[in-house]
């Protein structure tokens, strides 16, 4: 299988109080294949938010490099990543984070609208939300909707304008665990049906033989 | 309690500071006003006592009482009254409060038959005199000639001394003796006087004395207990005496906040001295103080009606950033009525934190106030300030009670709100939280379309009793808080108004091209359609500051220029004058006398020189207009009086004053018409309306003496320098009637030639001051009967304190209105970044560039702000079209002679919009700066919580 993204030797400082840098992650190399869910799982402060963050282009590496379909995005300038964020990546962010005025339909639609989708959108929109599972409640505002509805709605816009990889930073931390379930297995049925790459975070174990491939982070090192 | 507060103060700083800035403006202009007023007030009853001093001659501060003893009736009442009356002016002049330069009594007796010892060839022997004496005279008076008087009685005469002037006109001799034949002792012997000296007072200019003591011409003065001794004496009790009590206040340490104390102190002893029969008195500050409390009151009533949309405005920013305030602290105040605290302790934190912003606003608040005194002080017109004397500007009790009702006022507006978010806790707010924005409540009670209404039937009701109102400002009302209040009322119901439409026109607009919109505007027009209330605030406070902004400037300029064109208009010309001119009719009068012997029986006037005027340095032009106001008129019914004015067409054009828009087309042209034909006239046009004349119509007028004059009419005018169309007269019955004036303006040269030169008037335009003809008149002595100067009154109309105080207000709530119109503006961009660090997080996230946040963020503020702004000036210039011609009515006085123009001034538009264009660019770069500074990753762990 073709890698999607890969890190190389990924160091992560920030600078402490008194002089010192904090290194949040230590040099740490991963390969995350085509298609793979893939899981970086820890206790909260062991760096994988962080690391997160460096592979989807939001952060940069202090040291090493992120090669994102052969592309060091690391080298990157804010633009280029920016273009990439918006057509190449999808995002699904821990608290719900849709835009709080549009609606579930205009939610999804945006994405379209920021990766310049050029197919037949509202097609696009009904498909996406049908596939999370929310055929009918389009014209409803975030929050009107429950708290599993609104993660539906922010994964149906983060796969919307079909990205190759889409991260998901702790997608069902603020879902119980049937809920958080669900959503998962909406990742699963993703990744097997429109053939994206998944990149997700949790400090749950109970999610973790679900994923194709788990890395575990203890104090911003991988551990077997 | 007191630390939480401070940690809650200190996390929320520049909200706190944004509160401060309001309470601190609203405090400063409360406690400004009565500063204000009572200092402008203060110099201006200084300035009119000794403008007082300067036309009569006499003291301001003078209060005389007359009365005397008449040794008659029940003696020893009557004799105590005099005693009493010294005492009660002493007691009045204590209750008055104000230092005395001098307290002075005087005691004479009148009519005094005086006959000489020593008869003298040419001189008449028997003299009427006053004999009497001032108290404490010797300090005031020096012997020129001859000896002071002795205080003793020798032989039954005493030493008396004179001014030079009655020793000349009375052909007295030093050391004379004269009998006083009427002035008897108790056993009838006459007392006899001797004169001892002459005198004259010691220094040119005091004020010890009533008048000047050169000129008396028959007054005595002797010494001052022999008098009491001879005349006055409690024992005797026999001969009667006129006494004088008087007291010269020293009027510059009047005060303008006691005028009112004054007057009823006046009141209440006049009242016992009209008990005592002691009926003469003279006040010489009573009338000016009355004309003062008068003016005071109309002054502190205009200010305050004023000042009301400027506090409006401050409590509407106060309860804005409050508002702001409570809705970021929503979600803690919830947390805290979660974990028990109740109502009283929220709203307690609230208190206490409001008290402290107030108590530093006082702290602030006063010395600024003070700062603005200052610079009221200075305005001459609007936004345009003059070196003047400063203000005497006190901190009085009235300055603390306005602080203090601000402060509280401030306080209540803070904390009042957060009654309503105390109530909520944690699980009703998140329900809330989820609930649909819903109109706000104005909205739904239809507030804007009601506001709107009653301010415009306001507006009718009072453009429907445009006369009755211009009446009652002639009876000396000032300006009526009620109208004042209905502009203010259409200002906000027209801004709420706007605020209804403005999601249907954004809708609009976004509907059209909702397929095509970039991202960046898709977003911002989204929001600006889904997020009401919260730019609602700031949408109506940006359109009732510069609606204000507008309104005032215009209102400001509009009334100054209405009432300098007025007095320019009124006057004709920069300087009117008409000498006096020597004629015959003292000759013709003797000549009547005498049976009409053969000579002169016609009136010659003599012309004074003309030519020198156009020598005189500083004329730009001068012209002859002959004036007589009342011509008949014989015309279809009857007759009519008109007034007629004799010009020299070219010289009159460019010497008078005259406003082009007043006529259909330009004066001159009407000049230029008559010009044509010597026999050309022109008349007012109710010469048309009235009685149907038409152009080439001949109008046949007639002067006093019976000298008719034909003329045909040229043009009609319904205004021409110092006109009057119409002049409002108070009838009998103390109602005001309109009376039409009628004019005819015909040629100087036809009028002379066939009427004779008679006295005209000379119009001057100065070149600059018309300082020069002041000194002209003094150097040469010429004598003026009519003497107008439009300059000096413009001077006068600028010192009067209501202009000056309408122009200060205007002037300080146009920068007030500035400056919050910066700070309001900046708060709620920032805080509306703030709020969505989270969404731009996301935007940024999801590959949005910062290029397409910030053309998001610059349409939302074209909507926002443009919309506003462009909606502030349309009102602003509409409630100045509607509301600025009623308003104005106030300060012109009695009738608006000229037709009303509403002024605008571009400098004003361009300094509000420099400022509001500042605080777009300042914002602009703030937004840039804060999204810049977000870091995405941080940004969405915010979101966290």
């Amino acid at each position: 299988m073709e890698s999607i993204i890969a890190g190389k030797g990924i160091k992560r400082g920030f600078p402490m109080a008194g002089g010192d840098t904090f290194w949040a992650l230590k040099g740490l190399n991963l390969e995350i294949e085509k298609g793979q869910l893939a899981i970086l799982r820890g206790r909260s402060g062991s760096g994988k938010t962080t690391l997160m963050n460096i592979l989807s282009a939001l952060d940069y590496p202090t040291e090493g490099d992120v090669f994102f379909q052969g592309n060091n995005i690391a080298k990157m300038n804010e633009k280029e990543r920016g273009l990439l964020r918006r057509v190449k990546m999808g995002f699904v962010f821990q608290s719900v984070a849709l835009v709080p005025m549009m609606t579930a339909y205009e939610n999804v639609e945006f994405a379209l609208r920021l990766a310049k989708y050029k197919g037949n959108r509202k097609g696009r929109v009904e498909e996406c939300l049908k596939m999370v599972g929310l055929g009918s409640r389009l014209q409803h505002l975030p929050q009107e909707l429950s708290g599993g509805e609104q993660q539906r709605v922010a994964i149906a816009r983060a796969i919307a304008h079909r990205p190759e990889i889409l991260f998901a930073d702790e997608p069902t931390a603020e879902l119980d665990t049937n809920t958080g379930l669900q959503v998962v297995k909406i990742f699963k049925d993703l990744a097997a049906s429109e053939g994206v790459t998944i990149v997700m975070t949790t400090h749950d174990t109970g999610l973790m033989e679900i994923g194709d491939v788990v890395y575990q982070l203890e104090d911003g090192e991988f551990v077997a | 309690m007191l630390s939480f507060v401070f940690r809650k103060i200190e996390s929320r700083k520049w909200m706190v500071i944004s509160l401060l800035i309001g309470n601190l403006l609203m405090i400063a202009i409360a406690a400004a006003s009565p500063m204000y007023s009572q200092a402008v007030l203060q110099r201006t009853l200084t300035r009119s006592l000794s403008d007082y001093y300067v036309e009569h001659g006499s003291c301001p501060g003078l209060i005389v009482l007359r009365g005397g003893y008449a040794a008659a009736g029940k003696k020893e009442e009557e004799f105590r009254k005099t005693i009493r009356a010294a005492e009660l002016m002493e007691e009045m002049r204590e209750e008055l409060d104000v230092p005395a330069l001098f307290k002075v009594t005087q005691y004479y007796k009148g009519n005094v038959k005086a006959v000489h010892e020593v008869a003298v060839e040419g001189r008449k022997n028997e003299l009427t005199i006053r004999i009497g004496c001032y108290s404490d005279q010797a300090d005031h008076i020096k012997i020129v000639n001859g000896d002071m008087y002795s205080g003793e009685l020798d032989d039954h005469t005493f030493d008396v001394i004179v001014n030079e002037r009655t020793f000349m006109d009375q052909n007295l001799m030093l050391g004379e003796v004269l009998e006083l034949s009427e002035v008897r002792d108790p056993e009838k012997v006459p007392y006899r006087i001797r004169i001892a000296g002459i005198f004259e007072n010691s220094q040119e200019q005091d004020e010890y004395w009533i008048g000047e003591p050169g000129l008396w011409r028959d007054v005595c003065l002797m010494d001052e207990g022999l008098f009491q001794e001879l005349f006055a004496n409690a024992e005797r009790m026999d001969t009667g005496f006129n006494a004088e009590w008087y007291a010269t206040l020293d009027y510059l340490q009047m005060r303008g906040d006691q005028a009112e104390h004054y007057l009823s102190v006046l009141e209440r002893y006049f009242k016992i001295f009209d008990d005592m029969g002691y009926k003469s008195r003279t006040v010489n500050f009573k009338s000016t103080m009355e004309t003062f409390v008068a003016n005071a009151q109309k002054l502190n009533i205009t200010i305050l009606i004023l000042q009301m949309p400027i506090f409006v405005l401050l409590a509407v920013f106060i309860f804005m950033v409050s508002g702001q305030m409570l809705e970021m602290e929503q979600n803690e105040i919830a947390v805290y009525k979660s974990r028990g605290a109740d109502k009283k302790q929220i709203v307690l934190v609230y208190l206490l934190q409001s008290v402290l912003i107030s108590v530093l606003g006082i702290v602030g608040g006063i010395p600024l106030g003070l700062l603005m005194c200052r610079i009221l002080g200075a305005s001459n017109a609007f936004l345009e300030f003059v070196k003047r004397a400063a203000l005497p500007v006190e901190i009085g009790p009235r300055v603390w009670i306005f602080a203090g009702a601000a402060a509280l006022f401030g306080v209540c507006t803070m904390v009042l709100p957060v009654i309503r978010y105390a109530n909520v806790n944690i699980v009703a707010h998140k329900r809330g939280k989820n609930r649909k924005s819903k109109s706000p409540w104005w909205q739904k009670l239809f507030l804007d379309v009601i506001l709107l209404g009653v301010s415009l039937y306001g507006l009718y009701q009072y453009n429907s009793q445009k006369e009755y109102l211009a009446i009652k400002v002639m009876d000396g009302a000032s300006l009526d808080p009620l109208l004042y209040f209905c502009s203010s009322l259409f200002m906000v119901g027209a801004g709420l108004f706007v605020l209804r439409i403005f999601p249907l026109l954004v809708k609009i607009i976004f509907m059209i091209g909702k397929r095509w919109w970039p991202t960046s505007l898709y977003v911002s027009f989204l929001r600006i359609i889904r997020t009401k209330s919260n730019q609602g605030f700031l949408m109506v406070f940006l359109i009732l500051t510069l609606a204000m902004g507008i309104f005032n400037a215009q209102a400001a300029r509009t009334i100054n220029a209405n009432a300098e064109d007025k007095i320019r208009y009124s006057a004709g010309a920069d300087l009117v004058l008409q000498e006096v001119w020597k004629d015959n009719s003292a000759m013709l009068a003797d000549n009547a006398l005498g049976g009409g012997a053969a000579g002169q029986s016609e009136l010659v006037y003599e012309e004074p020189d003309f030519g020198k005027y156009q020598t005189l340095e500083g004329i730009e032009s001068v012209t002859k207009v002959f004036v007589d106001k009342k011509v008949n008129v014989s015309v279809e019914g009857g007759r009519a009086q008109a007034m007629l004015m004799g010009i020299h067409t070219k010289e009159f054009g460019e010497t008078a004053w005259f406003k082009d828009s007043l006529l259909p087309v330009h004066w001159y042209e009407y000049l230029n018409a008559i010009s044509q034909n010597s026999r050309a006239i022109l008349v007012s046009s109710n010469f048309r309306s009235y009685f149907g004349y038409e152009v080439g119509d001949v109008l046949t007028y007639t002067n006093a003496n019976n000298d008719s004059m034909r003329g045909i009419i040229y043009g009609f005018v319904d205004y021409w320098p110092s006109y009057t169309p119409i002049t409002w007269e108070k009838g009998k019955d103390g109602v005001y009637a309109g009376v039409s004036n009628f004019l005819i303006v015909a040629h100087l040269s036809q009028l002379q030639s066939s009427w004779g030169v008679t006295p005209y008037q000379v119009w001057i335009k100065a070149e600059d001051s018309s300082q020069f003809i002041y000194e002209y008149a003094e150097e040469s002595g010429t004598k003026y009967s009519v003497f107008l100067d439009a300059a000096s009154e413009l001077i006068d109309l600028k010192n009067n304190p209501i202009f000056q105080g309408t122009n200060g207000i205007l002037t300080i709530g146009f920068i007030c209105v500035l400056l919050l119109c910066v700070t309001g503006f900046l708060i709620y961009w920032i805080l509306s970044i703030q709020s969505r660090t989270l969404q731009f997080g996301i935007f940024r996230a999801m590959g949005m560039s910062m290029k397409e946040i910030l053309t998001m963020m610059v349409n939302e503020q074209i909507f926002i702000t443009g919309v506003s702004i462009g909606a502030g000036i349309l009102v602003g210039i509409l409630t100045s079209r509607l509301y600025i011609p009623l308003i104005q009515i106030a300060y012109t006085s009695a009738d608006q002679v000229i037709p009303l123009e509403i002024i605008r001034d571009r400098s004003d538009y361009a300094r509000l919009f420099g400022v509001v264009g500042l605080a777009i660019l300042i914002c602009m770069f703030i937004l840039g700066w804060l999204i810049s500074k977000i870091k995405i990753s941080q940004a969405l762990k915010l979101g966290e919580d």
